[in-house]
């Protein structure tokens, strides 16, 4: 068979002129006598050698002193060989298949070959984890697993970051996967509040975890790889495998690494038009005493200052019509120089080896993180101690212990008079928020925020925020003391009989402490507050197994466990709110003068059994079934036990046909079916009375007891429900795993259909009945989708390959239905647009506010020339991507690689809220490069004749700011006005790494010295107008799809120095 | 099943039986109770109704009707009667019928078990006057089948004639019961537990719903007349809030003008209206650079202050709907006494010396008394704490004249005028849309510009 000749071959030039040769050629051939083209020839301890050519033929010239060849070639043996004639040789190799194999953790927490599954799952090994240079060990998942979504809610230091799993199930209960580390279920939540659509950024809790320690990490998708997870693996698993000893002497690994985050994308803002409003049809500047928010004032060419010293926004004065001041002309400033240079130190050091008999890893870990916000921050520390002892022939111990402490200063965001991007963002192109100073200099100068009056210096007097103000006088910490620790007994009855014992804690505190200063004088409204929080969480994890590996047979294996758990979660916190600050900048609740204090404590048992059997014949045929019974404290409790379970068969055509050959070597099919239960939110099956609370209005804070001299409480408005039964997600999965060309060529392809029905969902019901929700068994939601993983090496030499690995996701996630007579359930947002579950829409569809349109779909013009708002809301967008592709290529040459990804999506829309806002303000660049068009709307007449009026989008002689496009239908304009598309493509990561092998370093103490340099993020294009548009507002919610004021994305660079010894 | 084997085999690990009965006892929120004294939910329901009295819907009104001005953000929207689905949407779910409504049920269901009367009769009250001042803001809406949970989850729309129905009956229910008010135990924050100064209350609110209603029976004016009759004699026995200084308690318009800065103006127009009037001052500061502030901070505006007190319905109501009725009646001169009696009434509670007061009445009553003049007062003194009452009169009258927006027609009011009713809200559309839809199609469409059956 003739082998393809997509191989090009890259010549390797012996070095050197050496006397006293030995010359050998002939031809290199696998076990069948074919050819194998690009195997390496090597003469043995020297970097002499060739690759065999388009026909198998090698020649080479051995130097004086060596006479072996080391023939190599991937998925065959290594080969040594003694040359003892000079002239004809021909060199057969052996295929090695166990290069197919792959080792990956299961549920079962055991590892497996890949070989023996059938079910879909993809491994990232650790270099992976580190290149991307990436705090959050979520974010280091972005674009490298098929059927991963990962989308970070900012780029803010220790923000949180969402991933999503083959989409989402679940419409009240989380669809984060479960994070499983070393066997241990942990927290992945997101602290007590999570992120609101207001406040600051929180983190994910498996930012905690420091990715030096990760020895690899395993993403199990469907039904079928974590059904034996039970409920709490619904939404697919993070299994995570951390760094362990082997006996031998200590292995000491030190690195260092600094990076810098800029960032990466903003809105275009306008430098034409003054702050002013617009009014009949004349532009008059209206300046930072005016209190007004409007960038619709004269053309800044137009203006001059007044040069009055005495005026208190600027030592320039005040802005006059041209002519009419001292002739220095007013200017445009760009507020975006207030971002900065974030940075970031991270240094590991680590210590692995051991005897026989005890093995060890101990690691410690310091990251330092400023942010690209003047004065926002992220400190982690973490050591982890993993121990493995054989504590007798039969008994085996390990125990593994991380503490971690992280935590730091957060920046307030989204939709928030405090907010660093709404103060910004909304800010007057002639205002210069840091009074001749930028960045970091005027975040430490008062005079950019502090008028000489006391009064906030801002471009509203103190109705929105100066950033500068916000990141001084509004500060934001937590600081979270964390301990993940397992224990487990393994006792070997025979060599394949044994049980365990597990027991994990994962116990964290926080505390959080934010305050709002005292912002009275000038226009400003806010009284002061400070809000401290501590919370606790602490899960416990208990697995006792009963397992055993057999060979049965020549042909057949038996594998089964049973195993019993635990699991535990108790969540407190105590949150006191102080309003009404008497000191100013001092923020401690002794200095409030209302005082709310709040406790919320959350907890849940569940007991679950199960099982899982696997069955192997001859190498080719491998069963796996699994259980699981859980019995939960969510569900009532004459209905509080279900059941997951999961079939899976991998078979592998070759070996079972026996038709090896060189085209394809391994081709294996999976099916796999599986049911996940899932239990209901806590405290859902009981009406109970909570502490009085009068509200009801959106814009404004309620009124809480006690007040008024006396207590008060009100039934929950949530009608409970005792007849709860638990949700269940069904997969069925079909997969193909194929290699051809001795393993250069690799293609996994995935089909997958998840059907998740009675979900608990709480429902809105008519607040008439006296509930505005209900929780109830209601609604269907479905799955399906496709993902290849293509992994290519077109050229492989001794000393050059290039690597190419793509992933491709596609996936419908599709509401099909909700309640009886309930058209819409909100997840995320505000009023006006939210992220929603419509039914025959997809998830988290975006929904708002829409023009009229017929039933053509053409928008209905009015009488006056402008679109007609529809009363009733509306879907508007999609939010989920059509498909997603992660292409990584790398080049190796010696000790140098260079690796890239690139990261398509194509499609999903997302609601830019910011931008809406910014356009009504007159502050974007789109405001003013419209500012005087004249317009027809294209569309029909409510006659249904085309439209033909024209109409002035913003200036015109007649017109006042109400009629402006982007404000005649309120703040913000209509919601459909700002949804956009968010196709990109970006470079994700780009890393140079350099490794210095032992014969290169010579004298030098080290055993091996790596060097990298990553760019994160370098280059992005995508049209969408705001920032980069990877960001949620409300960060690992279950809706998404909403911008608004949220912190951006950023980019940098980081370079690393590696050193083991 | 293989895994059921299993589960089976398993049972021996566990003693299920225990184990589920620890498993409910997890599932009860410590943070909860399941059970609450009447006195502890008087005081959350007698909050929420006055805390609506200043929040969105006393905003909104306040702009239809031209005594606030929108400068910012949502607010410069209603300027122009951009007021969609979402505006009254928190204020239908958690402000009155999950809100006032729902703890009133639950109130009422629980003093009836325990015959506690007082409680009853009250509910019925802060019920009753809800009811009446939502239909006169959304026309029809679910009342005879509200507000009974899992008996039925999609509520009918009631005419709003039969809402007011409903309210005057109610009405005269709790009058009938706090006739022989048993069980009172404290939680009453506006008459201290007094059942006569309740059935006050509640004759002064029926005279409210009966006037409410006047352009459709003009027997109500005599009705009317007889009910104020009934009710308070001074302004010392209306039915007074007080709020609290501090972000928790204090009164909704202040904690609007402290949250939300520069986005609502008083009305120019209106400040001029009260050129001369001694109220002004009490009413809006003008900042000197052309703005003209409801609220600042630490000012003494009686009706944007933290602690301000607030009436449920007050005795200058009382004495305007009295003008009114009397010269419907063709008593001029009880009219003009009712409205002099209204207007001190107005300058007393914004704590306006007797002197000045009584030089403006003076010169009010100078002039002609004719409707305009009486609803002109009206306006005047139920800004800031009867935006409800100042919205309802103009529909019913057209007093004060206004000029609508010139920018006021869009595709939620197509006919640019004044507002006539809010919309129906976004909850409600999509968990109850079949009743809304019949709703709006029994109105003429249900735009801001359909006129509600009361005051067509």
């Amino acid at each position: 068979m003739k082998k393809l000749a997509f191989l090009v071959v890259v010549m390797f030039l012996s070095i050197g002129t050496i006397m006293a040769q030995t010359t050998v050629s002939g031809v290199v051939s696998d076990d069948s006598g074919e050819p194998l083209i690009g195997a390496s020839v090597l003469a043995k301890g020297t970097t002499i050698g060739t690759i065999t050519d388009i026909d198998g033929n090698y020649s080479i010239t051995l130097p004086d002193g060596v006479n072996t060849l080391v023939v190599s070639y991937v998925g065959y043996n290594d080969q040594e060989i003694n040359v003892t004639t000079p002239g004809l040789l021909n060199i057969n190799l052996s295929s090695n298949s166990e290069l197919l194999d792959e080792i990956v953790v299961t549920a079962s927490g055991l590892e497996k070959n890949k070989r023996a599954i059938g079910y879909s799952l993809q491994n990232v090994d650790a270099e992976e984890l580190l290149d991307s240079k990436e705090t959050n060990i979520v974010n280091a998942l972005s674009g490298k697993v098929a059927g991963v979504q990962v989308t970070s809610s900012a780029g803010s230091p220790g923000a949180s970051s969402s991933i999503r799993i083959r989409g989402s199930v679940s419409v009240n209960k989380s669809n984060q996967p479960l994070f499983v580390v070393d066997g241990v279920p942990i927290d992945n939540g997101s602290g007590g509040a999570g992120n609101g659509t207001a406040g600051v950024d929180q983190s994910n809790r498996a930012i905690d975890l420091n990715p030096n320690d990760i020895a690899s990490m395993t993403v199990l998708k469907g039904a079928s790889a974590t059904a034996l997870y039970g409920v709490r693996a619904a939404n697919g698993a993070i299994v995570i495998t951390t760094k362990k000893g082997q006996a031998g002497a200590p292995v000491v690994n030190v690195s260092a690494s600094y990076g810098t985050a800029e960032v990466n994308k903003l809105s275009e803002r306008q430098s034409t038009y003054a702050q002013g409003r617009f009014n009949n049809g004349v532009a008059e500047y209206r300046g930072p005493e005016t209190g007004e928010g409007d960038s619709w004032g004269p053309l800044i060419s137009e203006l001059e200052y007044d040069g009055d010293s005495d005026y208190l926004f600027s030592s320039l004065g005040n802005l006059v019509p041209k002519g009419t001041g001292n002739g220095m002309a007013a200017q445009a400033f760009d507020p975006y120089n207030f971002w900065v240079t974030g940075e970031t130190i991270d240094l590991n050091a680590s210590v692995a080896g051991g005897t026989d008999a005890m093995r060890y890893y101990i690691s410690g870990g310091r990251l330092n993180q400023t942010g690209v916000v003047p004065n926002a921050d992220f400190q982690r520390t973490s050591f982890r101690v993993n121990l493995d002892t054989d504590i007798t022939d039969k008994l085996e111990a390990s125990m593994s212990a991380n503490y971690i402490n992280s935590g730091g200063s957060r920046i307030q965001r989204g939709s928030n008079l405090q907010g660093v991007m709404l103060g910004l963002m909304r800010n007057a192109p002639t205002f210069d928020i840091g009074n001749g100073l930028a960045g970091q200099e005027a975040a430490d100068d008062l005079s950019s925020y502090v008028n000489a009056d006391g009064s906030q210096r801002s471009y509203r007097h103190g109705i929105y925020d100066n950033p500068y103000w916000t990141v001084n006088r509004n500060p934001a910490h937590d600081d979270v003391n964390r301990i993940i620790g397992n224990t487990g007994l393994k006792y070997n009855f025979t060599d394949w009989l044994y049980t365990s014992f597990k027991l994990g804690i994962d116990q964290y505190s926080e505390r959080y402490l934010a305050g709002e200063d005292i912002n009275l004088l000038g226009r400003g409204g806010n009284p002061g507050s400070v809000n401290q929080r501590f919370a606790g969480n602490r899960d416990l994890n208990s697995d006792l197994i009963v397992g055993l590996n057999r060979q049965l047979t020549d042909k057949f294996s038996l594998g089964a466990i049973v195993g019993y758990n635990i699991f535990d979660t108790r969540y407190t916190q105590q949150s006191t709110q102080g309003d009404d600050l008497s000191a100013p900048g001092f923020f401690h609740i002794s200095n409030a003068t209302t005082i709310t204090a709040t406790e919320t404590i959350n907890q849940k048992r569940i007991h679950g059994v199960y099982s899982t059997l696997d069955f192997g014949f001859d190498n080719w045929a491998f069963l796996n079934l699994t259980g699981r019974n859980d019995w939960s404290s969510a569900l009532p409790s004459s209905n509080n036990t279900y059941q997951s379970y999961s079939a899976s068969l991998g078979l592998e055509l070759i070996e079972a046909l026996d038709i090896q050959n060189n085209l394809l070597d391994y081709a294996k099919l999976r099916a796999s079916y599986g049911v996940i239960g899932n239990d209901a939110p806590i405290y859902a099956t009981t009406n109970t009375f909570a502490q009085g609370f009068a509200g009801g209005d959106g814009f404004i804070s309620g009124i809480e007891f006690p007040s008024y001299g006396t207590n008060a409480f009100e039934r929950s408005t949530q009608l409970a429900n005792e007849n709860l039964r638990p949700e269940k997600a069904t997969t069925i999965e079909l997969g193909t795993e194929l290699n051809f060309f001795r393993g250069r060529l690799g293609l996994d392809v995935t089909w997958y259909d998840t059907r998740s029905e009675d979900i608990i969902i709480a429902v809105q019901l008519p607040a008439s009945t006296g509930f505005t929700t209900a929780v109830q068994n209601s609604g269907v939601i479905t799955n399906t989708g496709w993902e290849v993983v293509l992994d290519g090496a077109p050229i492989r030499t001794n000393n050059f390959s290039w690597d190419i690995v793509a992933n491709f996701t596609t996936y419908d996630n599709i509401v099909e239905e909700l309640a009886e007579g309930v058209d819409n359930i909100g997840l995320a947002g505000f009023t006006s647009t939210s992220a929603d579950l419509v039914p025959g829409l997809p998830y988290s569809t975006i929904f708002g506010n829409g023009f009229q349109r017929d039933d053509a779909g053409n928008m209905i013009i009015g009488a006056n020339g402008w679109p007609l708002q529809d009363p009733t809301k509306k879907a508007l967008g999609d939010p989920n991507p059509d498909y997603t592709v992660g292409l990584r290529n790398t080049f190796t040459f010696k000790g140098l690689s260079l690796s890239g990804l690139l990261d398509f999506r194509k499609g999903g829309d997302m609601w830019c809220g910011t931008c809406g806002i910014i356009n009504y303000f007159g502050t974007s660049k789109i405001s003013a490069d419209e500012r005087n068009d004249v317009v027809i709307f294209e569309g029909v007449t409510e006659e249904g004749a085309v439209n033909n009026t024209p109409v002035a989008l913003a200036y015109s002689p007649t017109a006042s700011e109400g009629e402006f496009y982007r404000r005649r239908y309120g703040f913000g304009g209509i919601s459909e006005m700002n949804i956009h598309d968010t196709s990109w493509i970006r470079l994700r990561e780009l890393t140079l790494r350099y490794s210095l092998t032992s014969d290169m370093l010579g004298k030098l103490p080290f055993e091996g010295v790596g060097i990298s340099l990553t760019g994160r993020n370098l280059w992005l294009k995508t049209e969408y107008p705001g920032i980069d548009p990877e960001t949620n507002l409300t960060g690992a919610s279950n809706g998404y799809g909403l911008d608004y004021f949220n912190m951006p994305n950023t980019k940098g660079y980081s370079a690393t120095v590696n050193l083991t010894f | 099943m293989k895994f059921k084997i299993y589960i089976i085999l398993s049972v021996f690990l566990m003693c299920t039986t225990s184990c589920e009965k620890d498993l409910e006892q997890l599932n009860l929120d410590p943070t909860r109770v399941t059970d609450v004294e009447l006195r502890l939910m008087l005081p959350e329901i007698i909050a929420q109704t006055m805390y609506s009295e200043g929040a969105t819907g006393a905003r909104a009104i306040g702009i239809i009707m031209q005594q606030f001005f929108g400068l910012d953000a949502q607010q410069l929207a209603y300027n122009d009667y951009i007021m969609g689905e979402d505006l009254m949407n928190n204020y239908w779910r958690t402000g009155l019928y999950s809100g006032a409504l729902r703890s009133c049920q639950v109130m009422m269901d629980k003093a009836t078990d325990q015959e506690a009367s007082f409680y009853i009769g009250v509910g019925a009250i802060l019920m009753a006057n809800q009811y009446g001042i939502a239909t006169s803001w959304f026309g029809d809406i679910p009342y005879s089948e509200a507000l009974k949970g899992t008996e039925n989850l999609k509520p009918a729309y009631d005419s709003q004639e039969s809402v007011y129905q409903g309210v005057i009956s109610a009405l005269d229910g709790a009058i009938n019961t706090l006739g022989n008010a048993t069980g009172y135990a404290g939680g009453d924050l506006i008459h201290g537990g007094d059942a006569a100064a309740w059935i006050k209350t509640a004759r002064g609110l029926k005279a409210r719903f009966l006037m409410h209603q006047a352009k459709r029976n003009s027997g109500n004016y005599a009705a009317a007349l007889s009910e104020i009759a009934g009710s308070y004699a001074s302004i010392d026995e209306q039915s007074s809030f007080t709020f609290e200084t501090g972000g928790n308690a204090n009164y909704s318009l202040n904690k609007f003008g402290q949250g939300r800065p520069g986005t609502l103006g008083f009305h120019p127009q209106f400040a001029s209206m009260l050129d001369g009037d001694p109220r002004a001052d009490k009413y809006f500061i003008d900042d000197g650079s052309g703005n003209l502030l409801f609220y600042q901070a630490g000012a003494d505006l009686p009706y944007s202050r933290e602690d301000a007190t607030i009436a449920m319905i007050s005795f200058a109501e009382l004495k305007f709907m009295e003008a009114e009725a009397q010269l419907q009646g063709g008593n001029d001169a009880a009219a003009s006494a009712a409205l002099e009696a209204g207007i001190m009434a107005s300058m007393a509670m914004t704590g306006t010396d007797v002197e000045s007061g009584q030089a403006y009445a003076d010169s009010v009553l100078g002039g002609t008394v004719d409707l305009e003049t009486i609803i002109t007062e009206a306006y005047k003194a139920y800004y800031g704490n009867a935006f409800g009452t100042t919205w309802a009169n103009y529909r019913r009258t057209g007093f004060p004249v206004l000029t609508p927006s010139s920018n006021g027609a869009n595709g939620l009011n197509p006919s640019g005028v004044i507002p006539q009713r809010f919309l129906y809200v976004e909850s409600e559309t999509t968990s109850n849309s079949a009743n809304v839809e019949a709703a709006r199609a029994a109105q003429g469409g249900g735009l801001l510009d359909a006129k509600l059956w009361a005051f067509e």
